[in-house]
């Protein structure tokens, strides 16, 4: 692999930068579940807040998920590969995956589903592009010739 | 997924006995609370104190088991870590749900009580 698949301003800021972590996984259940494991343990080494810890884990989790289930439709086939890189006060997440476009060829919304409905029609799902959202700095995604790749940013003093 | 059963006068505790219920663990989790549950209290405590991690799928199913204890029969929250606690908070699920500090007010006479009749209000 080489570095173009990571975007255009991937490597373009100054600036010190120190990587985190950068693997590549299949998109099932319990390869993506290892590859949080390994992500959390990156951030405890390097002395990251408890509290950025859990908001990029949730956010990571649900992207992958999302991956798995829309852009490789569930057949827990297809590479996932993710960077994540320390620079200034920002954590840099990249994310490329080979699979289907996203509908409409834009991230969605991530609307929260109502949840002032009768028990029976509770939601049990559609919250995931919700709590991505609500988690992030700043968040872009670009169509690749074959695949998806989407860049979250943290701002790693955020309290 | 492995899940302890202990009935009080207050209520149905199940805790599950894994620190995630994540997009790979949530069909199991669901299988479990409705072995676990077909007969029993009306009030079910779901015990979340080992559970370190829950992303949507494992809210969903969550959501989907107390759903399937049917009307009539409640389920409660005890014991939730932090992380747990953002993501019922965020997608506002805590106001679905009843959650309790931790297990010993979730099942406490007078507090579990209040929260059997519909009045609990302990988080």
């Amino acid at each position: 692999m080489h570095a173009a698949p990571f975007g255009p301003n991937a490597q373009s800021k100054g600036g010190a930068s120190c990587r985190l972590y950068k693997a590549r996984f299949q998109s099932d259940n319990l390869s993506t579940r290892d590859a949080l494991a390994d992500i959390r343990r990156a951030m405890v080494k390097n002395a990251l807040h408890d509290d950025l810890i859990g908001r990029v884990e949730i956010v990571l989790a649900e992207l992958f998920n999302n991956i798995a289930e829309h852009a490789y439709r569930d057949t827990g086939e297809g590479e996932v590969r993710c960077s994540i890189d320390l620079r200034g006060s920002d954590m840099i997440v990249e994310v490329t995956d080979q699979g289907a476009p996203m509908p409409g060829g834009e991230m969605p919304e991530g609307t929260l589903p109502d949840i002032d409905v009768a028990l029976d029609d509770l939601p049990e799902g559609g919250f995931g592009w919700f709590i991505i959202r609500s988690q992030v700095n700043a968040l872009s995604h670009h169509r690749l010739a074959l695949g998806n790749f989407t860049r979250l940013t943290f701002d790693t003093r955020a309290t | 997924m492995e899940l302890n059963t202990i009935e009080t006068d207050a209520a149905q505790v199940l805790t599950p006995m894994v620190d995630r219920i994540d997009a790979a663990s949530a069909i199991q989790f669901k299988d479990a609370v409705r072995a676990a549950t077909v007969e029993g209290p009306d009030r079910v405590v779901l015990d979340l104190g080992n559970v370190r991690f829950v992303d949507s799928s494992g809210l969903g199913a969550i959501v989907s088991s107390m759903k399937h204890l049917g009307q009539g029969r409640k389920m409660d929250l005890a014991a939730l870590n932090p992380d747990v606690d953002k993501v019922f908070r965020l997608t506002r699920m805590d106001t679905v749900f009843t959650i309790y500090k931790d297990i010993e007010t979730a099942t406490d006479p007078q507090t579990g009580a209040d929260a059997a009749a519909g009045t609990g209000h302990a988080s």
